[in-house]
């Protein structure tokens, strides 16, 4: 037998020159196209919009907006322009971005697709029916628009939808399903035509839409966004979907006809807007199945976009918030707590806690506590929801409008003066595919910016050896969670370190990017009596003189910082005490959109005579003069920000893991080791429930089921030996948690590649479920955690 | 039944049988003098063609854009009068389930007798005006004239010719690779040209290796070794910082050069010039953009053969009907 070296050297010769990306990512890929050139295991920032209407949006037809989904793809691709409308939805108005979107996916409103297709399509049965001209002819006047919209939308926001859809529907000849289909196979056409498949991976598209139930004016509204181009052959409605309950319907429809159809369908959906939904967005669970059910399909919420922030909310002028002190909150608010009739601007006091995202955290966190699971685990993105098909249009200067010809022109836009431009959506992704982004997504390991771009890492855990200098990332993601994950115990009574890095935004040659003013933590958790509480960290305090903006110039006074790292511990932190902590980037303060659209009519809302300025000018322009003086939220001087998703801490999750490869010296000798360390367990009980430990990278590792009930005892530990698979042993002292090994037997695990790369351990029993991703770390024969990362 | 027929992987496999009938029956039917005529546009027509566009792209279309509508109009007439001579609204099931579904709408027959309503719909002419069938058959023609023979499958040696011919869709930016000695903004303040002039020396005079000067500086979140076209490190480093480094030697310590975040000290790897890949990097694009381009010309070839058997008229706008001769 000759020696296998001459051949060792080779392959690494051949990994050197080619400098191939070799690392296994830590997902499956599910569909063909070329490998991205630019790989990095370490994850790179992305930033896309999820959330963007276009021409097959009943409402955006109706409010002058023509723009086709492959046109909007070539607009946040930044390649070419689209047109707008203007106040009589002339199409005279255009927008183009400079700074392109890595990622996208237009989302239009399933209710009513085909109608609008059959009524934009002359030769169509239904063309010339009066509810079709009702949604072609321009309204320059926006209360007739407004009722053009009430009668086109109202049937999704009934208490309960009929089953049929609009009269036209009903017409000899009118396929209304039809059409429909027509329409969703257009986006995905659309959506495949923007895919860059190639190599050079400048672009990823997804395919999406928009789930719009609006119950009396609440918005209980979801994007759907598909993994690959597997996706249902029909985008299911409200109007379908509303008998199985709202969302549940939805739910069973996306399980059955995508996660489960076996078409290599995946999906997952993200609520937006629960700022208009009265609570009723993130209601109480049912049960720990309907928590757990909620926590597999919703990972994430859109906390930012056109229609205001969902975050949190302080009124300035009360001096008090939603179950919040936190001054800061008073960001891009609506007065109303939904959209329909009644008195939808509630004072503070009576403000329904929930419309508010950090509320919702806080409450997950008490579910859990009683049902075992917590079922609002969101992590955050932001994005536009522009009704233009400009998705990515989120600069303050020059901003266009979001809303066809309901904020058109100057006074259009001040009338809607609540608005902004809406927020961005950033992933930390190995590539720009659509396997890579999507998994970011599911993970969570994104941020949410206010349309800025600044950069932002958040790790929670151990982190040892992690400092800024050396290698921080790489450091990071061996010792600790991203932003997303979860952590146990990991220091005992003492808090788990955060380590966190802000960067500014880069910005661009005519828009230099605004100094990050202050970076801070904010944590909720359940106090030792079961209340709810949250605090904010200034982890990076503002610099002093803390930056204004000089009225003049409208440019920052001052410097603030262009790059901010620090590792940080919880000087409150309690073991027994579930949180979660999540990181807000704050940017120097800046001139909101609508001080620059005031300006240039001639009224200055930071000018003390501003009303006065309004009254020459045009009583549209009354409200440019609304500011901390007098309105609760609006601020002409803004502080444009990102939040990442947050890091949770269990009492009862992964307080210590050591787990291990080891490569046998011949074939199908392999062994993978865990040794694991699980906090309290209160709901950890392998008695009553199966016991699963897995081990995956792209593929499966290794799993090993123990039946419930199959640890017997053997002394002072359970142990149970799974024939074929391996050994388990569980040892529980007093109070603290108990601690679980498990050997597998030799196993051929030649496909495991013998590199650094990210490898998740998962632990579930019953409603237990917890995992452990951790960049692991090839040595020689042994591929692991745990031990020193090797400086590079 | 009509929700399956609706789902996509049937389509495709419906409609791959469905090509091959078709060009079965493009091979068999060679006798086509039945379906020449005559297709005259009116100057009503043209002018919603307009409308149409002007609708969707707030503007009238410019006299070329118009040319190309009215061409595009001839076509689907083309195709459509193509895939009903051939019957290919007999075979296909998409179509007759529609024409079930209008038979039902229009009360010709119950809800189950699918095949007598099908008939009286036919009877009706709704395979000829109906929108939905006429778009879908105009679809599948497309296909079917659209689709390569075996024999057309690129060789490897045309493959490389189409590669060489066309190479830019697939070309690659100058790229640079450089290890930089980050100072960060904040740290030093208003010693931060001072240090970096400072820094600057001491790595020429010691001649650092990079790998080891990256620790001089302070740590940079994105890395001390990057590679990226001019594009690529603007958007990382912010604007201008790529312009700045593009005319950096090779293999020495240059700068500084100002990013957002501070002043950086230079060390260029390598420049790798704008290239075209080699071949075997981007072979499956270059395969398949070069079928998309034959079968694309097939179509062409198909219609053009299609549209000369017409006698073709389009009456300007206005009224007096202007000739536009045969074959389109």
């Amino acid at each position: 037998v000759s020696s296998p070296r001459p051949c060792l050297a080779v392959l690494t010769l051949v990994l050197l020159v080619t400098a191939a990306p070799a690392a296994t990512p830590p997902w499956a890929r599910t569909e063909t196209r070329e490998p991205c050139a630019q790989y990095d295991p370490l994850r790179r920032p992305f930033f896309g919009d999820l959330h963007v209407h276009t021409r097959f949006s009943a409402d955006a037809y109706i409010f002058g907006t023509r723009v086709q989904p492959r046109e909007a793809y070539d607009f946040m691709r930044g390649l070419a322009p689209v047109t707008l409308a203007d106040d009589a939805e002339e199409q005279t108005r255009s927008a183009q971005i400079d700074r392109p979107l890595d990622f996208g996916a237009v989302t239009d409103h399933a209710e009513f697709f085909g109608e609008v297709d059959l009524c934009t399509t002359p030769g169509f049965v239904a063309f010339d029916d009066n509810q079709c001209q009702l949604l072609r002819q321009a309204e320059p006047n926006l209360g007739d628009q407004f009722l053009a919209t009430v009668l086109w939308l109202f049937l999704a926001g009934t208490l309960t939808p009929p089953t049929m859809s609009h009269a036209i529907c009903m017409l000899p000849g009118v396929d209304c399903d039809a059409a429909a289909v027509s329409v969703w196979q257009e986006m995905q056409a659309a959506a495949e035509a923007a895919y860059d498949r190639s190599a050079a991976c400048t672009f990823t598209s997804f395919i999406g839409y928009e789930h719009t139930p609006s119950p009396l004016g609440r918005h209980l509204h979801r994007n759907i966004i598909f993994r690959n181009e597997h996706v249902p052959a029909t985008a299911l409605s409200h109007l379908e979907t509303f008998p199985g309950g709202t969302p549940q319907g939805l739910w069973s429809a996306i399980e059955q006809q995508c996660l489960g159809s076996g078409s290599g369908c995946d999906a997952l959906l993200i609520p937006h807007n629960s700022n208009l939904s009265e609570g009723g967005q993130f209601f109480d669970p049912a049960d720990a199945a309907e928590a757990a059910r909620r926590q597999r399909l919703e990972p994430l919420v859109e906390i930012f976009q056109q229609k205001s922030g969902s975050e949190c909310r302080f009124d300035r002028l009360a001096g008090r918030g939603a179950g919040t002190t936190d001054e800061l909150c008073t960001f891009e608010q609506r007065r109303q707590a939904h959209q329909g009739p009644g008195n939808p601007t509630p004072p503070i006091d009576q403000y329904p806690g929930r419309n508010m995202v950090r509320n919702v955290l806080k409450d997950g966190l008490r579910f859990e506590e009683t049902l075992g699971v917590n079922p609002f685990r969101l992590g955050f993105i932001g994005s536009t929801d522009t009704h233009n098909a400009t998705g990515g249009n989120v600069e303050e200067a020059g901003w266009e409008g979001g809303g066809g010809n309901n904020d058109s022109s100057p006074a259009r836009q001040i009338e809607d003066g609540r608005n902004n431009p809406g927020g961005l959506a950033v992933v930390w992704a190995e590539e720009n595919s659509r396997d890579a982004v999507f998994e970011a997504l599911h993970r969570r390991e994104t941020y949410a910016t206010s349309g800025t771009r600044p950069l932002v890492r958040f790790f929670g855990g151990d982190l040892r050896d992690v400092t800024c200098a050396s290698d921080f990332v790489r450091d990071a993601y061996a010792t600790g969670a991203p932003m997303g994950g979860e952590l146990g115990p990991v220091r005992g009574e003492r808090s788990p370190r955060f380590a966190i890095w802000a960067m500014k935004d880069p910005g661009t040659a005519t828009r230099p990017g605004t100094d990050i003013e202050r970076v801070q933590v904010v944590k909720g958790w359940v106090d030792a009596e079961g209340q709810t509480q949250e605090r904010v960290f200034d982890v990076v305090p503002p610099t002093t003189p803390s930056a204004t903006v000089d009225p003049v110039t409208c440019t920052s006074s001052a410097a603030g910082r262009a790059d901010a790292c620090t590792i940080w511990e919880d000087p409150t932190f309690v073991r027994g005490e579930r949180a979660f902590y999540y990181l807000r980037v704050l940017e120097n303060p800046t001139c909101r959109w609508s001080t620059l659209v005031c300006r240039s009519v001639g009224v200055d809302p930071l000018a003390p005579d501003c009303a006065a300025q309004a009254a020459v000018a045009d009583p549209a322009f009354a409200d440019c003069c609304l500011g901390p003086a007098n309105d609760p939220f609006m601020e002409p001087i803004v502080q444009e920000r990102a939040w990442t998703s947050p890091i949770w801490y269990r009492p009862d999750g992964i307080a210590r893991l050591r787990a291990l490869v080891r490569f046998g010296t011949r074939p199908g000798r392999d062994v993978v080791t865990v040794r694991a360390k699980l906090g309290t367990h209160e709901t950890f009980d392998p008695a009553a429930n199966d016991l699963v430990v897995r081990i995956a990278d792209a593929g499966e590792i290794a799993t090993v089921t123990v039946p419930a009930g199959t640890l017997k005892r053997r002394g002072g530990l359970l142990a149970a030996r799974i024939p074929g698979v391996g050994r388990v042993s569980l040892t529980t002292r007093g109070k603290s948690g108990p601690f679980l090994r498990v050997i597998t037997v030799p196993r051929d695990l030649s496909h495991v590649e013998r590199t650094d790369h990210m490898v998740t351990v998962s632990i579930e029993s019953g409603l237990y479920r917890v995992q452990h991703p951790r960049l692991w770390v090839a040595d020689g024969r042994e591929l692991g955690t745990g031990r020193r990362v090797a400086q590079r | 039944m009509s929700r399956l027929l609706r789902a996509p992987g049937l389509h495709f496999l419906v409609l791959g049988g469905l090509l091959f009938a078709a060009s079965a029956w493009l091979e068999a039917r060679t006798d086509d003098a039945h379906r020449a005529g005559r297709i005259a546009l009116t100057a009503g027509e043209v002018e919603q063609l307009r409308r149409t566009w002007a609708d969707a792209h707030g503007a009238l279309p410019s006299p070329g854009t118009e040319a190309a509508l009215v061409r595009e109009a001839i076509d689907e007439e083309v195709l459509h009068r193509e895939a009903l001579a051939r019957g290919l609204d007999r075979h296909d099931p998409l179509v007759r389930e529609r024409l079930s579904r209008l038979g039902r709408f229009l009360g010709l027959v119950g809800e189950r007798d699918d095949a007598t309503g099908e008939d009286e719909v036919r009877r009706l002419g709704l395979t000829e005006s109906d929108v939905v069938i006429r778009r879908h058959l105009v679809q599948v023609m497309r296909l079917a004239l659209a689709r390569l023979d075996p024999s057309e499958r690129p060789t490897e040696a045309e493959v490389a010719a189409y590669y060489a011919r066309q190479p830019e869709p697939f070309a690659e930016p100058p790229r640079l690779r450089l290890t930089h000695v980050y100072l960060a903004r904040d740290a030093h303040g208003q010693a931060l040209e001072d240090d970096a002039a400072r820094l600057l020396a001491r790595l020429r005079q010691t001649s650092a290796a990079p790998g080891a000067a990256a620790a001089m500086g302070d740590p940079f979140a994105r890395g001390a070794t990057t590679t990226g076209s001019r594009d690529e490190l603007d958007r990382t480093f912010g604007p201008g910082f790529g312009e700045s480094v593009s005319e950096a030697p090779v293999g020495t310590w240059s700068g500084p050069v100002r990013s957002s975040y501070g002043l950086h000290l230079v060390w260029v790897h390598e420049r790798r010039p704008g290239q075209v890949p080699p071949l075997a990097a981007v072979q499956n694009q270059v395969v398949h953009r070069l079928l998309h381009e034959r079968s694309e010309a097939r179509l062409a070839r198909a219609l053009e053969a299609l549209r000369a058997r017409y006698a073709i008229t389009v009456e300007p706008p206005g009224g007096a009907a202007g000739a536009s001769g045969t074959g389109g």
